[in-house]
């Protein structure tokens, strides 16, 4: 636990639960979106379509992953 | 769509149907504690999970639900997804099992207003209760993260003689033990 974790901790106080919840979707689409950013900048000619599958297929991964014991 | 919107719009087909349920995983310690993105919502249902799935598929015109029903593998506790086609933010459905804690984290649930949306929410109690026995099983860190940020923020405002209670029987008192002495320490 650093700095910057007491800085996160003060930050959410100034929040109410329900701006946190928003705020925490918020962040999935903005991550979602540099996912697929990054996924054009690794595969340069590839379509949206493509595109978006990988990041779905590696989404599907993470979360197969995180549900094993 | 947003997630947000996705989030919003299933707890809105619930509540259109009176169908009684409770946020809990992640978004629920985001409630509780600090902000972190999450890569799905979890609910928990006290209805016909695939009826439920269907309906909500239905009605929102954009989810469509996965056919392979899951488990849960820590309380056995079955599962559906939903999912847009366009977008990767999922919905997990959870039918509510007849596991102890499961059951009075349920009937202990809070109701909120979700910025004009109403729905409910597991309690700080359960939420740290909850991630704890998943941190036990699976090790996965960020439940262990989660848990830190609930105690951190709330302190000794959350009823830790009730959160002992359910940790001593679930094996993951020492895991509690030690993230609150972590806390403590950093606090002074």
């Amino acid at each position: 636990m650093d700095a910057d974790f007491w800085d996160q901790i003060e930050r959410s106080r100034t929040m109410t639960g329900s701006e946190r919840i928003t705020e925490s979707l918020r962040l999935f689409d903005e991550a979602a979106s540099r996912a697929l950013v990054g996924i054009k900048s690794e595969f340069p000619n590839i379509s949206d379509e493509d595109a978006r599958r990988i990041r779905r297929q590696r989404y599907d991964l993470i979360r197969r992953i995180e549900s094993l014991p | 769509m947003s997630a947000d919107e996705i989030t919003r719009r299933v707890v809105q087909v619930l509540n259109g149907r009176q169908l009684p349920h409770m946020i809990v995983g992640s978004l629920s310690t985001n409630f509780h504690s600090t902000v972190r993105s999450t890569k799905d919502a979890d609910i928990v249902l006290q209805a016909d999970l695939g009826k439920t799935g269907h309906l909500i598929a239905r009605e929102t015109g954009f989810l469509r639900l996965d056919p392979q029903l899951g488990f849960e593998s820590v309380t056995g506790t079955s599962k559906i997804l939903l999912r847009a086609e366009t977008e990767d933010f999922v919905v997990e459905l959870f039918g509510l099992s007849d596991d102890p804690h499961d059951q009075m984290r349920f009937q202990r649930r809070r109701f909120i207003d979700w910025n004009g949306v109403p729905t409910w929410i597991a309690s700080a109690e359960d939420a740290v209760i909850t991630k704890l026995r998943w941190a036990q099983n699976a090790g996965r860190e960020k439940d262990i993260a989660d848990v830190r940020n609930v105690v951190a923020v709330k302190g000794d405002t959350l009823d830790f003689t009730y959160v002992e209670q359910w940790c001593d029987q679930h094996g993951s008192r020492a895991l509690l033990d030690k993230i609150r002495a972590e806390v403590r320490s950093k606090l002074g």
